[in-house]
């Protein structure tokens, strides 16, 4: 393995296909993290219990195993963050592998740069937990500050009916990260309207008709077609 | 069984008994039960002999019976006494599994039916005895004008007509004992009315004249009685000594014995003709069923159909549903619906197959057993057994046995051909299948390695040449190899997923999609190509649509594309969803030159590329997609020309969900 420095992040990638393996340590190595490879899910439960990994790269479509049941297995353990590579008929288990506790996911074929900017947000959200979290965030002209539930919109006060706050307080926390439908329904209505995605279709525009400057071409509040919602800040959260 | 779970009406006609208004009424009562109709028509020998017109007549009324759905069938009575008739209805209606039987009264002096203009209750009775649980309508025909077609067509046989209304009395003769009585007591009257013109020894002729008429309606017992009876009351009453049965004279002896041969040889041919009359009409009944299963089968085109009607045929002639059971290696297999009968034995089922040949009850092997096993034969292979009780000696001749083995290769054939044909879809099938992947692949393999080329190329060119390429030609190299792999990217994903859309392997999860959030979430995927064209929108605000948003949004990405590249830089493309009652319904609009003219629908086809367009695959598909996601919704996509090329993409949608307020904070 390589030479790191002990405060170098160190990723574990967990996929078959040597070729991608050998592009995601390159990448990941020009960033200066230190990668270890796991060709199979097997292998990848070895890795994870014997080495400090603070992030996991899983691929769902693995030689051995469900990428899913991997995933099941590590947030049995571990709240590092994981970040799921997806192909394009995978949607259902992408879904489901969100819900099973990853952050985020990638869908193949990925560009460098959009990897990067999603492991970002995963390593950032990492360390927020483990802080605390953050009290306020903002983005456009928008600032929400979560302790006293207000929101300013170019400094003037923005109201908002309870459920429209549950819904944006929940897409902050997960600021910067996809957000499953499922989850948001089962944490803004509560475990018995997960089926009713109208509802959160609604509101979701209810907010975008609050906070994006033009709601029909939403910048910050966007929608991940087939899987759900992501919030993002343009600027780092104040801590 | 199944013929007996629903209803079926058998309507009696006869030639001049208003046959095509029988037929009508019979038509309109089949239709207001719901029940299966049939239609008999009773040939007598009278009507044989009857007016061409009057049976032409006959003939239209079942030919419309035919085209209205009836089965059709004719009775030859070979005599019309009423008994014959009457058995000869009853046996119809039971080996039919009749439920209600239709017959006509012509209120119309001379003619055969009713059968009865009297006592028309008795007549229907008799039938409700013999039909236990048969519905019999009696319809009153009305009566006719003198100047109608028919009743003049009566006068044109005005001779036939009298002679008919003589022979009516026929119908009346059912009970034997009454007919010899009456026999009796007519020749005992024109004797004694004739006694003092005829010498006593001709008076004789009147009682065979008697005998004649028992013996020919009322068969041979009867006629013997009568001869009996004749002989004692000649002797008692016209010999002399008047009431004393020793004549004086002894050549009366010779009188009686002559008279008791030639009675008795009288009734025995008049038996004789009887019993041949009734087995003729067995015969044609046989023949009919055979002839009948041959056409419904030239009909039947699949396995469940044809067994239905062999089964049907063996009903009618040996009156128990048989079962029919497929054994193919060793195995029995029946077609679902059917059942097995009581005393079924698999064994007996594989050794008529083995035989092949027919085995069970009444047969040189198993005759003990309670049912007989008879194999289905195609050339000299048995691939079937059909399993019945055999019926009562009486419905089990030799005659009735030929008639169930010949009904049974009749449906042999059938089935045979039934299967031959489903083998020879199933081959034409995958011949297709076999074609379409042909033209797959070898599209596949052309259209791949253009981009494939193109980044090999590059690739090698940047390794191997490095030295030589400045900084400006090497980021160019590198974008085109970027773009075409997305290219290779765009392509195996369609295909990828129009043969999962094709194989079914996608179900939409439908749910309430804000139509805006749709037409925006296609937008910023085409984003950057978008940028040469001016795109505009048009949606109502808050509209809620009934779809799988991932593939709607697959439809407005490949549209859009499509639209993109058939307009002019700068062109404009709109796009609007409108939601009216029981359907949504969205439109992309481009400005280029428009579909091909005839095209409109071949667009949607796989693998299309317009006239001197050399698109790629990938783009052959995207309609093809399109089309196969509208299906998917259960709605529809067209495309016509209106300034540019217009989709129209229609899908059905439930009433919108009803949607709560909630409070402010």
């Amino acid at each position: 393995m390589n030479t790191a420095r002990s405060d170098a992040v160190q990723i574990l990638v967990v996929e078959d296909e040597a070729a991608i393996r050998q592009l995601l340590r390159s990448t990941l190595e020009a960033e200066g993290h230190v990668v270890h490879e796991a060709p199979d899910a097997r292998s990848g439960r070895t890795l994870a219990g014997n080495r400090r990994i603070d992030l996991y790269v899983v691929d769902l479509g693995l030689p051995d195993a469900d990428g899913l049941a991997l995933i099941r297995h590590l947030r049995s353990w571990t709240q590092r963050p994981i970040v799921v590579l997806s192909a394009r008929t995978e949607e259902l288990q992408k879904v489901e592998a969100l819900d099973a506790g990853a952050d985020d996911f990638v869908t193949k074929p990925f560009g460098v740069a959009e990897l990067h900017a999603r492991l970002r947000v995963a390593l950032r959200h990492a360390r927020q937990t483990a802080l605390g979290g953050a009290s306020s965030l903002s983005f456009g002209n928008c600032r929400i500050d979560l302790t006293t539930k207000s929101v300013l919109m170019g400094g003037l006060p923005v109201r908002l009916t309870a459920t429209q706050w549950r819904l944006l307080e929940v897409m902050c926390r997960h600021v910067g990260r996809v957000v499953t439908s499922r989850q948001l329904l089962k944490e803004v209505w509560g475990p018995g309207h997960a089926d009713q995605a109208h509802y959160l279709r609604i509101y979701v525009r209810q907010l975008r008709q609050r906070l994006e400057a033009d709601p029909a071409h939403p910048v910050y509040l966007t929608t991940e077609t087939g899987v759900g919602y992501r919030l993002s800040a343009d600027a780092e959260p104040a801590l | 069984m199944a013929l007996n779970a629903r209803l079926h009406l058998l309507l009696a006609i006869t030639a001049d008994g208003k046959p095509l208004m029988m037929v009508d009424s019979a038509y309109q009562l089949s239709l207001s039960t719901g029940a299966t109709w049939s239609v008999v028509a009773i040939d007598t020998p009278s009507v044989a002999q009857r007016a061409p017109a009057l049976r032409s007549a006959l003939l239209q009324a079942l030919d419309k019976a035919q085209s209205l759905g009836a089965r059709v069938t004719r009775i030859s009575t070979g005599s019309h006494t009423r008994s014959a008739v009457v058995s000869s209805l009853a046996h119809r209606a039971l080996s039919e599994g009749a439920t209600a039987l239709m017959i006509g009264r012509l209120r119309q002096p001379g003619s055969d039916w009713p059968p009865v203009d009297q006592d028309l209750g008795a007549f229907a009775d008799v039938l409700a005895q013999l039909l236990p649980g048969v519905t019999v309508h009696l319809v009153c025909l009305p009566q006719e004008a003198p100047d109608s077609p028919a009743s003049s067509l009566r006068e044109r046989w005005g001779f036939r007509g009298r002679r008919d209304s003589g022979r009516r009395g026929h119908w009346y003769g059912f009970a034997a004992g009454p007919s010899v009585l009456l026999a009796l007591a007519v020749s005992t009257a024109l004797g004694f009315a004739l006694e003092r013109y005829l010498d006593p020894a001709n008076v004789i002729m009147l009682y065979l004249a008697g005998v004649v008429y028992v013996a020919s309606r009322a068969g041979r017992a009867p006629a013997i009685a009568t001869v009996l009876g004749g002989v004692l009351l000649y002797d008692l009453i016209f010999v002399h000594p008047r009431w004393s049965l020793k004549p004086t004279e002894p050549q009366y002896w010779l009188a009686f014995l002559v008279m008791l041969v030639v009675g008795l040889v009288i009734s025995q041919l008049a038996a004789q003709t009887r019993e041949q009359s009734v087995l003729a009409e067995a015969r044609a009944q046989r023949t009919q069923a055979l002839n009948q299963l041959s056409v419904a089968l030239g009909r039947a085109r699949d396995r469940g159909a044809v067994v239905q009607l062999l089964c049907a045929a063996v009903q009618s002639c040996v009156g128990v549903w048989p079962s029919l059971l497929f054994v193919a290696d060793s195995r029995a297999q029946m077609l679902p619906g059917q059942e097995l009968p009581a005393g079924f034995n698999p064994r007996w089922a594989l050794e008529a197959v083995a035989g092949p040949r027919e085995v069970g009850s009444g047969t040189a092997l198993g005759s003990d057993e309670p049912l007989r096993y008879l194999p289905l034969v195609a050339g000299d292979w048995a691939f079937g057994v059909l399993v019945f009780s055999p019926p009562g000696p009486e419905r089990d001749t030799l005659e009735d046995q030929h008639l169930v083995r010949a009904l049974a290769n009749q449906a042999a054939i059938a089935l045979e051909r039934a299967d031959l044909e489903r083998r020879s879809t199933a081959a034409a099938v995958e011949a297709e299948g076999e074609r379409t992947r042909n033209t797959l692949l070898a599209g596949i393999s052309h259209d791949f390695r253009t981009p494939l080329t193109t980044i090999v190329g590059n690739a090698t060119m940047l390794i191997e040449q490095a030295a030589a390429i400045g900084e400006e030609r090497r980021i160019a190299l590198l974008q085109t190899l970027l773009a075409e792999a997305h290219r290779l990217h765009i392509m195996t994903s369609n295909l990828l997923d129009l043969t999962r859309l094709d194989e079914g392997a996608v179900r939409p999860r439908l749910e309430w999609c804000p139509a805006d959030e749709l037409l925006e979430a296609a937008r910023s995927q085409m984003h950057t190509r978008l940028c040469h064209h001016r795109l505009v929108s048009k949606v109502q605000p808050e509209a809620l649509v009934w779809c799988d948003a991932r593939l709607v949004d697959q439809v407005l990405v490949n549209l859009l594309d499509n639209a993109i590249r058939h307009s002019p830089t700068g062109g404009v493309i709109r796009v609007a969803i409108e939601v009216g009652p029981g359907r949504w319904r969205l439109t992309v609009h481009d400005s280029g030159p428009g579909i091909p003219a005839g095209h409109e629908q071949a667009i949607f086809q796989k693998f299309y590329r317009a006239a001197g367009e050399s698109d790629s695959l990938g783009k052959g598909l995207g309609l093809a997609i399109c089309a196969a996601i509208a299906a998917l919704h259960g709605g529809t996509i067209t495309a016509h020309n209106d300034g540019g090329a217009k989709f129209t993409l229609t899908i059905p949608q439930p009433a919108p969900p009803e949607l709560e307020q909630d409070e402010t904070s």
